[in-house]
């Protein structure tokens, strides 16, 4: 059980208020941004401090940290933001939903937000950093490299390797044995049957508009 | 669906089913899942509106306007239309369904959701933060909607369809098995995904398998 700051006021900082609030150990006290992105004072109910002036009872000897920055500059924002906190000395915590299933033996690293329906298989390797919504599949013997983001709905297949700031978008599809290069971005929906490079980017193809109104549809 | 809400209100809620009810010119037999059936026009006294609430289990027949046309007729015969919602489903939004919803096992509906009446969100769907799911809206099995987007009133998402997130899918919208929309959609548009090709090597010549 540890007080933790969240760093971040966005949609992502509210979610991690929500779910550590609801659901862990643990207890949010206070929201950190850098001082140059410090519009309010308030946030959630709780007091939104500048990271260059932190007071003392939100500073790493009392409190931990978690970083809620979402998938910004394809996750290097928020591997940024973690290395600050850790510079400042902070333990950064990371979060598993009580409604998840993670059944590997293998520690997951710092920083991780794992939420609920999520099915993670064992012997699956979880980096630091690394971000999986809701719904998602991780089959067994796959690798998640460090700040990884994987969107809700994902399905990743057996011994898959996931690089280090991937980001898979919703419902998209990785099927096994595949590797992904560092840095990629798959898009909502795509579906990768083979290995990636670095910092490649897939989409998939979009739904055809038919020729019809939805009240001719015969069947339905 | 009849059966299947006969099943999960049985089974998995603090309701009790006591009859089932079908317009007269439906009405084939007298007994269902072990249960009477009577007809909506001459509904025994038991199961008037002022001893039981209702729940109209039609499934997306004429894009959900059949479910919607039939809860406005339990509701003017007096009925309070009660939802269901699985213990299994993980509902986190502060905002309250409608009624007359069914929400099945392993649904996940994140916080800042809005689901409005007579919604059906099929096993395995996910529902993102901030998204709107309007009145009679289908979202078929293991179907996802991203986040902050809205699915306009009686559209159908088909089974693992995605939806991208701050996407509108208008109204009567039907989305196929499978599609990927990542733009708004015109109101009364029909998607379909691109089709799996089939391959002309035979599978038992597949090497990797």
């Amino acid at each position: 059980m540890a007080d933790i700051v969240v760093f971040g006021t966005g949609a992502n900082a509210e979610l991690a208020h929500f779910y550590f609030g609801r659901d862990s150990a643990h207890r949010v006290v206070a929201f950190v941004v850098d001082g140059s992105h410090l519009r309010e004072d308030h946030f959630c109910g709780l007091p939104v401090v500048a990271t260059e002036t932190i007071p003392p009872q939100f500073r790493a000897d009392r409190c931990s940290a978690f970083v809620a920055t979402g998938y910004g500059k394809i996750n290097r924002l928020r591997a940024e933001k973690c290395a600050a906190m850790q510079a400042a000395g902070y333990e950064l915590v990371s979060y598993i939903n009580s409604n998840a299933i993670v059944m590997t033996d293998h520690p997951m690293g710092w920083n991780c937000f794992i939420l609920e329906g999520v099915a993670i298989q064992p012997f699956v390797r979880i980096g630091n950093d690394v971000q999986i919504w809701p719904n998602s599949t991780v089959a067994h013997g796959t690798t998640i490299d460090d700040h990884a983001f994987l969107s809700g709905r994902v399905t990743i297949a057996g011994e898959v390797h996931v690089g280090a700031g991937c980001f898979l978008g919703i419902g998209s599809t990785v099927r096994d044995h595949v590797r992904l290069g560092r840095n990629c971005v798959v898009g909502a929906g795509a579906v990768i049957l083979g290995d990636t490079e670095d910092d490649a980017v897939y989409t998939a193809p979009p739904a055809r508009k038919l020729p019809t109104r939805s009240d001719r549809l015969r069947r339905i | 669906m009849a059966e299947l809400a006969h099943f999960y209100f049985g089974r998995d809620s603090g309701h009790r089913v006591v009859a089932f009810t079908v317009d007269a010119e439906f009405l084939k037999e007298d007994r269902f899942c072990g249960l009477p059936v009577v007809a909506a026009e001459a509904i025994p006294p038991q199961f008037g509106a002022d001893r039981c609430g209702a729940f109209v289990a039609i499934g997306y027949g004429r894009v959900n306007r059949l479910r919607a046309e039939k809860c406005a007729a339990m509701r003017a015969a007096g009925y309070e239309l009660v939802s269901y919602v699985s213990s299994r489903a993980v509902v986190l939004s502060e905002h309250t369904p409608g009624w007359n919803c069914l929400i099945l096992e392993r649904v996940m509906v994140q916080p800042r959701v809005r689901i409005g009446n007579a919604v059906t969100l099929t096993g395995g769907s996910s529902i993102t933060h901030g998204t709107t799911i309007e009145d009679n809206v289908y979202v078929g099995r293991l179907a996802v909607v991203a986040s902050d987007a809205t699915i306009g009133a009686n559209s159908f998402l088909g089974v693992g369809c995605v939806v991208g997130d701050r996407v509108r899918v208008g109204r009567r919208c039907v989305i196929g098995a499978g599609a990927v929309i990542t733009d708004d959609t015109d109101d009364d548009s029909v998607y379909a995904a691109p089709l799996a090709e089939r391959s002309r090597v035979p599978s038992s010549r597949l090497r990797r398998f």
